[in-house]
């Protein structure tokens, strides 16, 4: 084996062994979570500022962007409550991927 | 809100008119993926976190990342253009062309993937076959990839100046820096993340077509009533009008679905095209690798409901006909447009904005997940074996870097390229199956079958690859001749392509056993991880029933088949 100083050894035949670290990172969940609810919040203010101007697509009485602003918003609010980054044991896993 | 001209609407036909919160909902997609590439970079400093994802994924994310990888943008809009034209028939390539080979790869391949802890498909034929087999895969796949991440991206920027007036060269530069920016930055953990954000928009930004479209049809029988009414033949059934070539507007038969679709271009493609492959092998243990492409299957079953559901919607609600592309006369929309005409149909501004984010999430994830791919083979396959053996994990990673900007840079070109030479985009289709069906061919006799030899495996891949492009050729130059390679004088393009790949599949096996009878084995001990009948697979009996793959899979395979007893 060749040791590099901070890198990942390297055997002999030129493979880079897999290795298993845990990283202090955010999981993908959050991000999707943040996006979810910001974009939310901005249809169901678009759709409700409109409400009483409906534009002109078929079906509009169904108010199709104020159920989909609700839905999103609850969506995105429930990933970032459960996903938001929190101080964590050392020996828990950090991933949470 | 009011409806405002953006600077860069160049062109002022357009389908689509997006409002100032449409534009925030894209301009927010936009810095999300630029501030994730930038989070993820201080996690991206080894080859095997930059290359790999330090292989932590869970079976989720790994799963999820799968199948985003093949739901570019290009695809739903394809084949949403493809149900209007072909009707439910375009479902197969959901079905019968997804589950049998992701559980396929799942309970059978993905073993030996992973256990030979090799870090990519061209790896592992180095590893099974020989460098010559690798090489031949390695370069293929790495042209490949590049061309249809250019492709891809014209593709793109044609969508956006067709649906919403934006200048083609805004598009193309706009979204290949923002990819090369992100993945460059986080290497397969940028691509990976951003897969499974695109996942999420592609599901919330269309799935208001299907519902909207089945209230206003009232349900789906008074659709199939709708489309009886517009339409001449059957659009409705998935295996009823495949008896024969002539019966179906595809113009194809039940055998070549079933063979040469669900047999050999689908395993092809989903079980040896790097592209996805490279997800799974991402997964954090050998579990999470197997439930990845089982995961991705459910949820593949279901995309029919985003691209498929609206085709058929379109041919039962829109008040005109679209037309094939080359048909087009000023006023008329083509197939193609038939994803945009249906989001511009129900969702009004904010929906609309969400809509079209998620195309162009599909667009440049499906860029990302090329270059991605791009950059790994090149780095590990190319690149470290035959110009610099012995470098330091760090300036793999550099290499990688740059690989990544060099794909984007070559995509550009491409992209440009296409758009000079459209018939080239043609050309690509035929080319991926070139390649795709017969390596299917190289990598399963290499897994299952040990007495296979480095010789065959070259041979025959080469031979297959090669056959392949001799039956395109001869087609092209003769097209009388479509009736040998499809079996009728009533095969249609789409028929050509299942049966070619079937038949240079069938040619690559013949070719590696004939071969590897007449030449020697590799030793017992090089075979070790590499060939079933000398692995050792790790058995999963001591974890819970619905932990172990195979529950997951006899899962899918039931609503599978209920699926197609429902629409036969």
């Amino acid at each position: 084996m060749i040791e590099h100083p901070d890198e990942t050894s390297i055997t002999d035949s030129g493979e880079i062994p897999v290795q298993h670290r845990h990283h202090r990172m955010l999981p993908v969940w959050f991000f999707i979570g943040v996006l979810l609810l910001t974009y939310g919040i901005i249809i169901l203010a678009t759709s409700l500022i409109d409400l009483h101007h409906p534009t002109r697509v078929v079906l509009a009485a169904y108010h199709a962007g104020v159920w989909g602003g609700v839905i999103l918003t609850l969506l995105g609010a429930g990933y970032t409550v459960r996903f938001w980054p929190r101080p964590r044991r050392e020996n828990e896993n950090l991933q949470g991927l | 809100m009011s409806t405002i001209p953006a600077l860069f609407l160049l062109d002022s036909e357009r389908l689509i008119s997006l409002s100032s919160s449409d534009l925030l909902i894209i301009v927010l997609y936009f810095a999300m993926v630029l501030g994730i590439g930038f989070y993820l970079r201080r996690f991206s400093g080894t080859s095997d976190d930059f290359f790999m994802a330090g292989r932590d994924m869970s079976a989720w994310v790994a799963g999820l990342s799968f199948l985003s990888a093949n739901l570019g943008a290009l695809e739903l809009m394809g084949w949403a253009a493809a149900a209007y034209q072909y009707g439910i028939l375009a479902t197969h390539f959901y079905w019968i062309a997804a589950f049998p080979s992701m559980v396929f790869l799942g309970l059978v391949m993905m073993p030996f993937y992973y256990i030979s802890k090799t870090h990519s498909v061209p790896g592992y034929l180095q590893l099974r076959y020989g460098e010559a087999t690798r090489a031949l895969s390695g370069i293929s796949f790495a042209f490949m990839t590049v061309l249809m991440s250019g492709i891809n991206m014209y593709a793109m920027a044609l969508v956006m100046k067709v649906v919403l007036g934006w200048n083609i060269h805004f598009s193309i530069w706009v979204s290949s820096l923002t990819v090369a920016v992100y993945v460059t930055l986080g290497g397969l953990y940028s691509a990976i993340f951003n897969e499974v954000l695109q996942f999420f928009l592609i599901w919330l930004g269309a799935l208001t077509i299907p519902v909207l479209g089945l209230i206003e049809c009232g349900g789906w029988t008074g659709l199939v009533a709708r489309i009886h009414e517009r339409v001449q033949g059957d659009y409705t059934h998935l295996w009823g009008p495949l008896s024969s070539f002539s019966g179906n507007p595809m113009g194809v038969h039940w055998t070549g679905v079933l063979f040469g679709l669900g047999g050999v271009i689908a395993f092809g493609y989903w079980t040896t095209d790097f592209l996805v492959v490279q997800r799974a092998m991402a997964a954090q243990d050998l579990r999470s690798a197997k439930m990845a492409p089982i995961i991705a299957s459910y949820f593949k079953m279901l995309v029919p409901l985003i691209v498929i559901l609206p085709g058929l919607l379109a041919i039962g609600v829109l008040p005109f006909k679209l037309v094939p592309e080359t048909a087009m006369v000023a006023g008329q929309h083509s197939y193609n447009e038939v994803l945009p005409l249906m989001l511009a149909r129900y969702c009004g501004p904010g929906l609309l904005g969400l809509g079209v984010t998620a195309l162009i999430a599909g667009f440049m994830s499906g860029m990302a997940g090329n270059v991605s791919a791009f950059a790994t083979v090149w780095t590990y396959d190319i690149y470290r074996p035959y110009m610099n053996r012995r470098g330091t994990d760090r300036h793999y990673v550099v290499v990688g870097r740059w690989c990544t900007i060099l794909g984007v840079v070559a995509s550009i070109g491409t992209a440009y390229l296409v758009t000079h030479f459209k018939s080239i985009m043609d050309y690509m289709q035929a080319l991926v199956s070139f390649f795709i069906a017969p390596l299917f061919g190289t990598v399963i006799l290499g897994m299952l079958w040990k007495r296979g030899t480095a010789k065959g495996g070259f041979w025959g891949l080469l031979a297959g690859t090669l056959s392949s492009v001799g039956m395109y050729t001869a087609v092209v130059l003769r097209p009388e001749w479509l009736r040998y390679v499809a079996l009728s004088p009533d095969a249609k393009p789409m028929a050509e392509n299942l049966y070619r790949a079937l038949w240079s599949w069938m040619i690559c096996v013949f070719v590696t056993i004939l071969v590897s009878l007449f030449t020697t084995p590799k030793p017992v001990s090089e075979l070790e991880g590499l060939v079933r009948a000398y692995t050792v697979i790790p058995s999963d009996s001591d974890e819970p029933l619905y932990r172990r793959p195979i529950f997951w899979a006899v899962g899918v395979c039931i609503l599978f088949v209920i699926l197609q007893i429902k629409f036969w």
